[in-house]
């Protein structure tokens, strides 16, 4: 199932007894106040994106990462690697990169947000460095609240005096593509 | 902002103590056992139901306010803003050479503490489980230092000042570095949890944290130590359920079957998500450099859905839905820094693949990662552990572990 519900609403029951088939109280109000309280809680809104298409990291720069494909998502929006939120909220982040970095490369990555319009970040949460191998990866993660309309993206930047390119997967399960994955985890 | 003298007996100045290191440790809440009704703070469901009464009907046929409130209210409401604290450090830390197990990091800033976890006006290093909030935690942190070259710099969790697990362990040339640390850790109210840093350069090294530049939001800018503690399940519950799919909705005349279908069994479920720990318990042969190879003699610490088979150290499916998963591997010093990754390995509708995290270069690498995925009932996963050592390594066993969480439908 999708959903394009709101977090849930806490009723106020009245006092006393209630007999829920002829009194102020109805089967919508449980509709309302249950039904669709756990059935946001059960899909909250997520995105699962994925890089196809090779992306260079200039040197020394802040770079989105870009995230051409979508392979899941519910209740958000999405757009040029950017996400945004429709339901306020806690929101769990996870970015993966992987790419061919030349010799030693030191990255850091992190997630860039904008919060009430303000530009915020990149928040960094990982920096590694690569021991000049063929092929290398990182990942970070990270949890934030976010309004509706907020946005999250992933970020990196290369150390490196050269650019590099990421590698990709073009098919599923994507597993060697760049990754962002979010999900809605509490009011 | 609460004091922590308020919770379960503590009192601030808690004894830290020793044991931990690089090559980490399994210590922790090994006798931890979740108080009746798994810890959460409202009824848990029908097994505590006046034998003979099918709630919420009462004899008369009627719905008792106190029953929706008990039974529905108080269950959403926790359930959509679960108990969690995030902290931070804006003021750089001294770490000191070598701490046992692990220098509790310092945390100055709350972004979030609407559960009173935290106080910074005593030991701002400790977070503490509240009152009716026993039950499996999200554990995670990450610590950015001031590197100095080609030595250890690691992240960990302690609990009750003992060390329950160690993260992601790098180090290199070039500063700073920052590691990574995630675990799910069983608690009951009163437990102090606290992110920890060790590092052996030989001397003191400072955590890092960049300006805080962006006043209108000043918790949101830049490279700075973090901790954030979320509470994911109850410790006991009801296992066997499906997620909730309400789709017949509520209709005149409201039966009780109704409410055990839409009401109990959702309340059940989402109280006590399928979770899942294993940690190697039986160490395993070295294995060869350049080789892709599976962590085996593993066993699950925590597994409420029956999740983990350990005579294959496989995990496997039994609800559908989008799953937090974590795995780390970890090998030993060889004097001279090598590159290591753990992965996840997914095999899902019959085709496998390998999934990666952040690659470690270090001494004494340990790697993780941390992902989420899409998984149907029967999809599998397994530990690969990968190191470039030039010879054979033995995976640290205490520094091998895997933890899984439904997030989903």
């Amino acid at each position: 199932m999708t959903n394009t519900l709101s977090p849930p609403t806490v009723n106020d029951w009245l006092a006393g007894y209630s007999i829920l088939s002829f009194d102020g109280s109805t089967p919508g109000d449980l509709d309302v106040y249950a039904s669709q309280a756990f059935n946001f809680l059960a899909q909250p809104p997520y995105l699962l994106a994925v890089q196809t298409v090779v992306q260079s990291f200039a040197s020394n720069a802040w770079v989105t990462v870009s995230l051409d494909t979508v392979v899941d998502s519910n209740n958000c929006a999405y757009a040029s690697s950017v996400f945004t939120a429709n339901q306020p909220g806690w929101y769990g982040l996870s970015l993966f990169v992987e790419g061919t970095p030349p010799s030693t490369t030191q990255a850091q990555l992190g997630f860039q947000y904008s919060i009430n319009g303000q530009a915020v970040g990149p928040i960094i949460r990982s920096i590694d460095a690569s021991n000049g191998a063929a092929a290398w990866t990182w990942g970070c993660y990270d949890e934030v609240y976010l309004n509706s309309g907020d946005t999250a993206q992933g970020m990196f930047w290369n150390f490196n005096a050269a650019a590099f390119n990421t590698t990709v997967s073009a098919s599923p399960p994507y597993a060697n593509s760049s990754s962002l994955e979010i999900v809605w985890l509490s009011e | 902002m609460a004091g922590v003298g308020t919770y379960g007996g503590y009192s601030p100045g808690v004894i830290i103590g020793g044991g931990g290191g690089s090559a980490g440790t399994t210590a922790g809440p090994a006798s931890w056992t979740p108080t009746a009704g798994g810890g959460i703070p409202y009824p848990p469901g029908p097994s505590v139901w006046p034998a003979g009464q099918s709630w919420p009907i009462n004899e008369t046929g009627q719905v008792n306010v106190q029953d929706l409130n008990q039974q529905l209210s108080l269950p959403v409401s926790f359930l959509a803003a679960k108990p969690f604290f995030q902290g931070a450090q804006w003021t750089p830390q001294s770490i000191p050479n070598t701490p046992s197990p692990g220098q509790p990091v310092t945390l100055d800033t709350e972004m979030a503490d609407a559960w009173n976890m935290h106080a910074n006006y005593s030991d701002s290093s400790q977070v503490v489980i509240p009152d009716g909030c026993d039950g499996i935690w999200l554990f995670q942190g990450n610590i950015p230092f001031s590197a100095t070259a080609n030595h250890r710099f690691r992240a960990m969790g302690l609990y009750n000042g003992t060390e329950y697990s160690g993260g992601e362990q790098f180090g290199w040339a070039q500063n700073p570095v920052s590691v990574d640390y995630a675990d799910l850790i069983p608690c009951n109210a009163g437990d102090i949890l606290q992110l920890a840093a060790w590092q052996d350069s030989g001397a003191a090294v400072n955590t890092f944290a960049s300006s805080n530049s962006t006043g209108a939001t000043p918790f949101f800018n830049g490279d700075f130590p973090a901790f954030r503690l979320r509470w994911v399940a109850g410790g006991s519950g009801t296992s066997g359920l499906s997620a909730p799919n309400i789709t017949a909705f509520f209709q005149n005349p409201v039966t009780s079957a109704d409410f055990n279908n839409y009401i109990t069994n959702s309340v059940n479920f989402l109280s006590y998500v399928p979770y899942c720990r294993a940690i190697q318990t039986t160490p395993q042969a070295a294995i060869s450099s350049g080789a892709s190879t599976q962590m085996t003699g593993m066993t699950s610490m925590l597994d409420n859905y029956g999740q983990w088979n350990a005579a294959t150290s496989t995990w496997t499916c039994q609800v559908p839905g989008i799953y937090l998963l974590f795995c780390q591997a970890g090998f030993p010093n060889q004097g001279t820094a090598y590159a290591a990754s753990s992965f996840l390995r997914i095999t899902s509708g019959g085709n496998t693949a390998s999934f990666n995290g952040s690659k470690g270069w270090s001494f004494n690498p340990v790697a993780s990662v941390m992902r989420r995925f899409r998984l149907n009932a029967g999809d599998t996963v397994q530990v690969f552990g990968f190191q470039t050592s030039g010879s054979g390594q033995v995976p640290q066993s205490a520094d091998v572990r895997f933890f899984s969480l439904w997030q989903s439908s």
